[in-house]
Formats: C-alpha cells, structure tokens, sequence
C-alpha cells in the first residue's frame, strides 16, 4: 500500500496559493481588496484510488480537513483553499476511455478538463453535449461535485442526466462504485440511490474519481435564430409554450431587456472579437477610451455603481424588449421538423430576427467570463447568481431579485435551461467593490429568492457562499445527507463549513399548489402516477441509467422530517446539493410528489411488429427521436409523439421502424425497476434508453 | 530588485483561468500552479509585495513562452511578455557562447544546433550550396528579453545579412524570428521531411519541457512532461524536442533524421 510519502504532493507556497482560490467572485474580490488567499498545508496529486485512500486515512487520524479540487472554475467558494487543510488536486486522474460503440458510453475520469474531453470525442465523431460556458476552465469531477449544467441542456440534459455510473473513495469506505460500473471500477457496489446523493455532493460525501456518461454522435445540423418579444413574461410564455410543446431545442436563452441593451445581443454576429468593426458598444468604446489613464480607469465605475437605481432606470428606458434565442440540432431531418414547428411557435408573438442573434450567442457562448474582470479593475466587482422554479413563480423571482438586488447593484438577466415545467433565471450584477456592498447584495438576493419559492441555485453549486440558504431551503431532509455523511465521512474531514451548515428552522414558502401554466400534476400521498402525467412510472422512477434524460421522475417532493415540513424541487431540478428528493419520497411523511403532465394536443402513435421491440426502441432513441409514449405489449412495439411536430416525427419514425403503422393513442406504464442492462434482444427486456436495453433486476 | 510595472497584468490575475486548456506546461504538468492567469496572479501579488522574489521566479519560470495563452485569450492579452518581463528582472542574465560565423557559400543557412551536420544532406537534396551556422545554445536564445539580447540580435542580423536561415528547432527559430532575421523550417522547406507533434514553439499546444528556463527551474515537471510526451508518441517536429526527448532516454526522430537517413 502506497504510504502518504509516495504520493506527490506540495507544500510550496506557488503550490498553495494556486488552490487557495477558486473562482467565486467574492474571493477574486478578496484579493484584489489586497487579502490573502485562504491558504492550504499541502497540495497531494494523487494517481490513483488508493492514493487518494491513503490521504484520506490520514486526514481522518489526525482530525485534518481535506478539500477535493479539479480546475477551481466554481464561482460559489466550494474548491477555495481551507488554512491547514490538504487539497486534493485530481488533475492527475486525466484518462478518456474509448467509446463503447455498442453502448454509446465513454469512462472518464475526474481531472480532465471539459474542453479536452469535448475535442477526443469530436475526434472520434462523437459528443457529451455538455457545453457549460466554464468548459475551457472546468474539470468532469467538478460538473458531477456542483451538478453542472450546460447551454444545450435541453437537448442532451443536465449533467447529472448524462451519468450512468461513477467510482469513488470516501474516508470511512474507502474505494467504492455507484450505477453502471465500468472496467476499473472497485470491486465493492453501493446502492444505486447514492448517485443522485453523491452528484451535487461538492465532495462533502466522497472524491468522485471517474464517471462513465452518455455520448451521441456529432450533430449533422445546427439551427440558430433569435426572435424579440416586447417584455419578460410574454417571452417566458414562449419558452413555456415551446418546451411544453415537446419540441426539444438543444438552446433556449431569453435575455431581458437590461441584458439585451447591454450586450448588444440582437446586432450580427460581430466580424472581429476586438470589437473594432463598428458593432462595439458604446459604452465599451468608452471605457477603452479610458484604459490609457490608469488613475482615471480603476475609478471609472464608481460613481455610476455607486447609484445603481438612477443607472438601473437609465439602462431599462433605453432597452426595447428582449431577446429569445432558440437553437436545435442533432439528425438534419429531425432538426428540420422540430425547428419547423418551433418557429411558428415563437412567431406568434415574437418578431424573427433571423439567424444572427443566436450565431452570434454560439461564436461566443464560451467567453462570458471575459467580462467580469475589467469591472473589478475599475472599482467594482460582477457576480452572478442562478436560481430556478416553476413557470408560475418565475416572473415573481424575477422582480422579487431585481427589486433586492436593485438597493445595491445593477442587475440583468437571462433565463436558460429550460424544461416543460419551469425555469432557469441567471442574473448578472455589478456593484461597488467593496466587500460589505458585496455581501449585502447576496443576502438581499438570496433572502428574496427563497421567500419567492424559488430554489437558490440551479447549476453553480453551493460552496461557502450559498450554504446557509441551502441550508435553509433543504431543511429538515438535510437528514438524508447527514445519514449518508456518517456512513461515509463519520470523521466529518471532507469539506467542513461547506454546502450544509447548521440553520434554525423555516418552513417552506407557501407558494400554493402548480397553477395550470406549470404543466404539474401533484399527486394525493401514496397515490400511483397516472397514465395522463408525461411519464407514467410504475412506482417510483427508477435509476437514472434506466430513463433518458428528458424522462423527468418527479418535479417537487413535499413532506415531514421529524415533524417539521420541508419542499425540495422548488425549480424543475432541484439542484441544491445533492438531490434529496428520492430520500425524502422514501424517509418522509405524508410526502406528496409534483409529476410532468403534458398539456392537450395532438398525438401520433404507431405500432410495428418486430423481433425484439426493445432494441428497436432504443434504435429509435439512437436516431434522435424522442417519443412521449413506448411499450411493448403482444409482441408490438407502439410508440408515440406528443405536440404540434407529432405527425412529422412519427413520419420520420418509419426510416428506423419500416412497417410502422398508425394506430390510436394509448400510455404504458414505465417500468420503474430495480432494472439492470441485458442483451437487447432479451425477450426479458422491459425498457430501453440510447445506451442500454434493461430488464426487471432483483438487486 | 526592482519590480517591473507589469502593466496590465491584473486583467490576467483576475480572469477565471480560461487559458488552462491552451497552456502546455499547465496541462503537461497537471500542475494548477502553472495555469497561466494564475502566474498573473502570482506576480501581482509580487507586485504589491505580498510574496518573495523566490515565489515570483518559481512562476515566472513555470513557463515555456509558447504564446499559447495570449493566441487563446478572447482578449489577447499580452501574458507572454510580461512574463518575460517579469523573469529579465528575477533572473540573472543567462552566459551565452560567443556567436559563431557562417561556414561556406549559399543564400540558404543550416543552423545546426545539436552534433548532427546536416548541411550537406540539404545541400545534396536541394542541389544549391547550402551554408552552415553551428551553435550548442542555439544562438543564445536565452538572452531574449535580457539587457545583452540587443546587441546578440544586432550580431545575429549582421551574421544572416541577405541571407535566409533555415532551422530545425524552436529555440533557434525564436531567436532569428526575434532578431529580424528571415526564416524557414526544415520541414516547411522540404515537406516530406514533416511529420510528428508540433512542438510549443510552433504553434502547437504540445510540450517536451525541454525549453529554457522552464526545464532548468523546473527539472522534475520536464521530466514528466518529456515522458507524458514520449507516451503519446515520439515523433517530434523540432529537434530541440527531440534533444531533450533523448537526454531522458526517450530517443525521438525529427525532420533531420529523416533528412539524413536519405529517401
């Protein structure tokens, strides 16, 4: 066994400072105000799970807490340096697996950077679709610590939907599998309801070390466009409409008016990134006008961020509407229809911009965070916070947010990562740099999302800076962590102070039940899901391996923990750590669950007699459809499309499924499982993604 | 010491990293340390006098001056030069050989910077006299930046006036493409004689560690970064890659072994 002196490490000061900081804004800001950086002892780079074993052992003897870190791209504060604490540099566990042709799966391991991945896959013709602005600067282990979501995450999911199974070693297990396992995969297999508990866990609960994910092959066409829409709500409607719609967009960015004006967004696609070809902002020219006076520059923004309401009003009587960009992509024929569809969608009460705007979103969908450094040099700092709830609640937490944050900064917005039942909403703000406006701005915000209904974040993770609302927001189900941790982590070294914190009580909101527009159908306790909601469990929904990433399980879980009422999955993913809503579905009392309904429309359904229905299937999921209804039943394979694309899609249906005839609309229950993969003709089979055919498990 | 202004250096210290996947000593290395915004960051708290000299040097020498970060940059900031300006003021100038003179006729100019002569080869396959510059510190590259570097490129200038100097490692060419001085790579010149990874000094995002000071500060990082090289292959297309390559016992061919090996 390798002892804690084989293991590289550093306890050099360059060493320590570079994992001191992760990118949270607060900390940047921390250290342009002249602090120093929260310094670790000691750097390891482990190679591979025993390594990370043995620090971990040690960590555990001496009381010392160990903190994970893959690229520090975390703007939360959750990688940022600990004094006396080890750091766990994972970079060093950088192998891409092959693609697994016949699984469409690839075994990555925790330290590769997302930029890295994306060009082997390309190379090799296939994809992840994960494409978070961060992914020049992020590493896979980071994406499955905060559950990372990316800018095409209504095509191909959020990350945590792209996971099948992962490895990981935690203090008080030592090397463990999770899920699907993969080739070098530990020997010891944990339950498979700790994955959702170990995504989002930012390593309070075990240093994930490799995940085996979903890969499709390289989209044959891209659609881009923009459309205006004249306010916020009338977009949102749009956006509501279109993913209710099942139409699948891989992009849905709105852009408020505030955040329009400001970027320029609804300009083509400027010619040179310098900005010198005429398209640049006024008000960018301005500020490099300027740089050449350094004293004038690092105050440049101190008086306009000093009075952010007159700014503020200043900037939304110049805007004029906002921005909806929508972009598909994936088989040209599939592309083709659904952008038909969605086109006319979008025109019904938004003007067509053409394709300009969203070039324009996707030739600079990775540079976002260029635009945060010049406003800390010139006397300010810029953060940004994402939240997410159901469509009802979402223009509530837009105004509630800009009205708090409005006492101290400037604040725009966008909304992406959409789903049929609710929203993302990403605000921007600027505000004076110093360290007590900057605080002040997050506990109004903060404090106003959660009194709104909202959940406090949607891909950014927790961290130090949003724990205590976390907290908050989770309540009493923090129980379900807390179980976990003392199987895992008895000794409590990994992460201390970070994600949970201890709070006092506050029930959950009353935000009242779904409101028509959520496309939410809240079920009586102890009620089965009914053949009319979107996807008809048999019971609860089953491992994520087993469903494809738009089969949503349950939306919100409502119950009691020890008395005491608690909501989680106040936006359609409920991102705040882990995902504790299987926990409280199985721990809680009187727990009542929020499932998908599709509105009313049309339907296509065919039905085609073929060998083994389930690998048909799952060659249809191959092809880029998405059928809102499959089963099997008499040896026919019946599936079916929901929404105004319908007709078309169950047309392009026939190319995979030649003999397919039409027949009337009809649901079948899903099995729920325990499921495991088999060979795809198993005449056991009941169920089937892209990757796997599954049959009933007895595990 | 006196610290350099470092002008601008503060739009790199604060930035999110987004150079990382572009540096190759960063991801060679694996090394969060040697991320480029980070060495920013570094030296600006060597700016305000927040770490040593020693701590500035160990970051300002994390660095194979590739031009990487800045061609990655969205703002192309200029991080290349000031971290050459940053290690001209921490390190003592480097003693370079005196610069040799141009042995035979010809418009064309091998620069030889190792013990292979391969003059003549290019000579036979061009059919045109080909002179020769012999150095063993390829010109004195490691004067760039340095007080001395002046007068180096003014020598060098002088030594390939109306001349055009054809090499084969990146350190040379840096030091002729610095100095003014017209060049051409081998292998440009020849395309047969192509092949293997492009080197940090071409344009290429790879890395042997073997350029100066990087491999001289850093000695354990180029070994690794030699070996995680040699792993994904060893086809080089600089021979200075493929000199460090063999230094570790990870020999490497590069266009002037296939020049010599013949068709």
């Amino acid at each position: 066994m390798a002892g804690l002196h084989d293991i590289p490490s550093s306890a050099g000061i360059l060493d320590r400072r570079a994992v001191a900081r992760d990118c949270w804004p607060g900390g940047t800001l921390d250290v342009w105000l002249g602090a120093d950086p929260p310094m670790p002892e000691r750097v390891f780079w482990p190679e591979d799970d025993a390594q990370i074993a043995e620090v971990l052992r040690e960590a555990t003897a001496t009381g010392r807490a160990v903190v994970p870190y893959g690229a520090g791209s975390g703007v939360c504060g959750g990688a940022r340096g600990r004094p006396g604490a080890w750091v766990l540099d994972l970079k060093r566990f950088d192998r891409i697996g092959p693609v697994d042709p016949e699984t469409w799966t690839v075994e990555v391991e925790a330290g590769v950077n997302g930029q890295r991945l994306e060009d082997a896959l390309a190379a090799a013709g296939w994809t992840l679709g994960h494409s978070p602005s961060s992914i020049l600067c992020s590493t896979v282990g980071g994406w499955a610590a905060a559950r990372s979501a990316g800018q095409l995450s209504s095509r191909y999911g959020v990350f945590e939907d792209m996971v099948l199974g992962l490895d990981a070693v935690a203090p008080g297990t030592g090397p463990f599998c999770v899920g699907l396992p993969g080739p070098r995969s530990p020997e010891r297999r944990a339950p498979d309801d700790w994955l959702d508990l170990l995504l989002g866990a930012e390593g309070t609960l075990a240093i994930v070390t490799r995940v085996r994910v979903r890969v499709r092959p390289l989209p044959a066409a891209r659609w881009l466009r923009g459309y205006r829409y004249a306010d916020v709500p009338t977009a949102l409607d749009a956006m509501r409409r279109l993913m209710q719609a099942e139409l699948w967009p891989s992009a849905v960015r709105l852009y408020d008016p505030v955040d329009t004006f400001v970027g320029g967004r609804t300009k083509p696609k400027p010619e040179h990134a310098s900005g010198s070809d005429g398209t640049e902002a006024w008000w960018r020219a301005w500020l490099r006008a300027v740089d050449a006076l350094p004293e004038v520059r690092r105050r440049t923004l101190a008086l306009p961020l000093a009075l952010p309401r007159v700014v503020q009003r200043l900037a939304e009587g110049l805007a004029g509407g906002c921005l909806l960009v929508v972009g598909w992509e994936g088989e040209a024929a599939t592309v083709e229809a659904l952008s038909r569809h969605g086109h006319a969608l979008l025109t019904e009460g938004g003007e067509d911009l053409g394709a300009g705007p969203g070039e324009r979103w996707w030739a600079s969908r990775h540079a976002v965070s260029y635009k945060l450094m010049p406003i800390f040099e010139r006397g300010g700092f810029a953060d940004t916070m994402e939240i997410a709830a159901r469509w009802s609640v979402l223009p509530r937490t837009y105004e509630a947010v800009r009205r708090a944050v409005g006492e101290t900064a400037l604040v725009a917005a966008h909304m992406s990562h959409v789903y049929p039942e609710g929203g993302c909403i990403y605000f921007s703000f600027a505000g004076r740099g110093d360290r007590d406006t900057y605080d002040r701005t997050w506990r109004a915000a903060l404090d106003a999302v959660l009194a709104s209904g909202a959940t406090v974040t949607h891909h950014h993770g927790v961290g130090e800076l949003k724990a205590p609302w976390a907290s908050r927001e989770v309540g009493p189900a923090v129980a379900g962590w807390r179980a976990l941790k003392a199987e895992l982590d008895p000794a409590g070294v990994l992460v201390p102070g970070r994600l949970f914190v201890e709070v006092p009580f506050e029930p959950p909101p009353d935000v009242g039940p779904p409101a028509p527009r959520d496309g939410l159908l809240e079920l009586a306790p102890g009620a089965p899901v009914p053949p009319e909601a979107a996807w008809p469990w048999e019971s609860l929904p089953p491992a994520r391996y087993a469903r494809s990433p738009w089969q949503t399980g349950w939306i919100e879980v409502r119950g009691t923990v020890d008395g005491r009422p608690c909501a989680l999955g106040r936006g359609p993913r409920s991102a705040t750590g882990p995902d504790l809503r299987g926990w409280l579905a199985a721990h809680g009392r009187d727990v009542r669950v929020t499932v998908g309904v599709p509105p009313e429309g049309p339907r296509a359904m065919g039905r085609v007699r073929v060998p083994a229905p389930w690998a048909a299937a799952r060659d249809l999921l191959r092809a880029d459809l998405r059928p809102g209804a499959v089963g099997v039943e008499d040896g026919w394979l019946y599936v079916g499309f929901r929404g105004p694309a319908a007709e078309d899609l169950l047309r392009l249906a026939t190319r995979v499924l030649p003999g397919l005839e039409p027949c009337p609309w009809r649901t079948f229950p899903l099995a729920a499982g325990p499921l495991e993969p088999c060979a795809p003709d198993d005449p056991r089979a009941v169920a089937a993604t892209s990757e796997h055919v599954f049959r009933r498990s007895n595990r | 010491m006196s610290v350099p202004r470092l002008d601008g250096i503060e739009t790199c210290a604060l930035c999110p990293r987004l150079c990382r996947h572009a540096c190759p000593v960063a991801e060679g290395t694996r090394r969060e340390a040697a991320v480029p915004a980070l060495l920013a960051e570094t030296l600006l708290a060597w700016r305000r006098g927040r770490v040593s000299d020693e701590v500035a040097r160990e970051a300002a020498t994390l660095c194979v001056d590739c031009g990487a970060c800045q061609r990655a940059c969205h703002l192309h900031r200029p991080l290349p030069g000031l971290l050459r300006e940053a290690r001209t003021a921490l390190l003592p100038e480097p003693a370079v050989a005196p610069l040799g003179h141009v042995e035979g006729d010809g418009e064309l100019v091998a620069v030889e910077s190792d013990e292979r002569r391969w003059a003549e080869a290019l000579a036979a396959r061009l059919g045109r006299p080909i002179a020769r510059l012999r150095t063993d510190d390829f010109l004195g590259a490691a004067l760039r930046g340095f007080p001395g570097w002046e007068a180096r490129a003014a020598r060098l200038r002088e030594r390939f006036a109306g001349r055009v100097a054809v090499v084969a490692d990146g350190a040379s060419a840096g030091a002729l493409a610095e100095a003014g001085v017209q060049v051409r790579w081998l292998d440009d010149l020849l395309p047969d004689l192509a092949g293997g990874r492009a080197s940090c000094a071409r344009g290429g995002e790879d890395c042997c560690g073997g350029a100066w000071p990087f491999s001289t500060h850093h000695p354990e990082d180029a070994r690794r970064m030699a070996g995680r090289w040699a792993a994904a292959g060893t086809d080089a297309s600089d021979a200075r890659c493929a000199g460090w390559l063999a230094q570790h016992g990870l020999p490497a061919r590069d266009p002037i072994h296939r020049l010599l090996e013949g068709p």
